[in-house]
């Protein structure tokens, strides 16, 4: 419905014979300007498609029952690094946690922190598995 | 018309309650509920073809659940652990764009306010609660139960809140219904 009328208030606007020169000294500026032209690369995208990879290389591995090398050389003995290990931990699930709350308290539904948030989380249970793994 | 709201409230139930009694399998099978959801998104009006993408998500939810019932009712555990929590991230992920659809569809201000803010809680108890769940896999064995205990906590909340948003949905959708008998 929107659609529609959006379409016939385009198709009824009178035209305005466009300014020649402001559109040309416009096209003049794009085209030197080596600025606008680069294409805009987001963090998105970037990051979303070696985590996916990673991630089904992780749970192919898990799944068909293929240990991880690293198992051996790095295995907390010491009981101060699991201590280490533990309060770095509640760190993370602490601040995790606040965050998620910060953003959804905020109100926000879509956008870069609600993405966040998301991506996040799976890195989190990823990065948990891992570990558990180890 | 059929009542989208209670659709999506079985759907929940579905989901959310695993009911194994007497070495039985799942009496409420997970793909059951991600079907109920798919014929619930089915009846909400359309906006932006984010019904289309939520339902085409919920069939794809549907096959993927029902591959990981499969597996735990043959008793091969090929996925295991994983799978569960694979798919519970992925029904958060689902609610999200089901809510998504939810905030946009309604006319009426005051149940707008109630989506919103039910969204806003279901959604960060939710993510709290995988969030938490997720460390639970490091723990030692009496702090694994409490943390699994705030997370199941977590998320019976969350479920709660979404029952109640859906009894208050269907009785939106029946005064809506009953207004436009009386419009004709």
């Amino acid at each position: 419905m929107e659609d529609r009328e959006l379409f016939d208030t385009l198709k009824n606007r009178p035209d305005i014979e466009p300014e020649q020169a402001f559109s040309s000294s416009l096209r003049r500026e794009l085209e030197n300007n080596p600025k606008l032209k680069t294409k805009k690369v987001t963090v998105a995208p970037l990051l979303t498609i070696p985590m996916t990879i990673a991630i089904f290389v992780f749970l192919w591995m898990i799944t068909t029952g293929q240990t991880l090398e690293i198992r051996s050389t790095a295995s907390p003995i010491i009981s101060q690094e699991k201590t280490m290990v533990f309060t770095g931990g509640l760190f993370v699930l602490l601040s995790l946690v606040l965050f998620i709350i910060f953003v959804f308290s905020k109100g926000y539904t879509k956008g870069k922190l609600v993405f966040i948030t998301f991506a996040l989380s799976l890195c989190v249970w990823v990065g948990n598995l891992v570990y558990a793994n180890w | 018309m059929k009542d989208p709201y209670n659709n999506l409230y079985n759907g929940l139930c579905f989901i959310f309650l695993d009911l194994k009694f007497f070495g039985l399998p799942d009496i409420f099978p997970d793909f059951f509920g991600y079907m109920f959801f798919a014929y619930g998104i089915h009846l909400l009006p359309s906006i932006r073809k984010l019904k289309y993408w939520t339902r085409n998500f919920a069939i794809v939810l549907t096959v993927l659940s029902f591959v990981v019932e499969l597996d735990q009712w043959t008793g091969t555990l090929l996925l295991g652990q994983i799978g569960v929590q694979l798919l519970q991230f992925l029904l958060i992920l689902f609610m999200y764009f089901l809510f998504q659809l939810l905030l946009h569809i309604h006319e009426n201000k005051a149940f707008e306010a109630k989506t919103f803010r039910t969204y806003q809680i279901y959604m960060t108890l939710m993510l709290c609660g995988f969030v938490i769940q997720s460390f639970a896999i490091n723990l030692d064995a009496n702090l694994q139960e409490v943390a699994l205990t705030i997370s199941i906590l977590l998320q019976l909340i969350a479920f709660i809140l979404f029952v109640f948003y859906c009894r208050s949905g269907s009785k939106y959708f029946k005064s809506k219904q009953q207004s436009n008998v009386q419009s004709f």
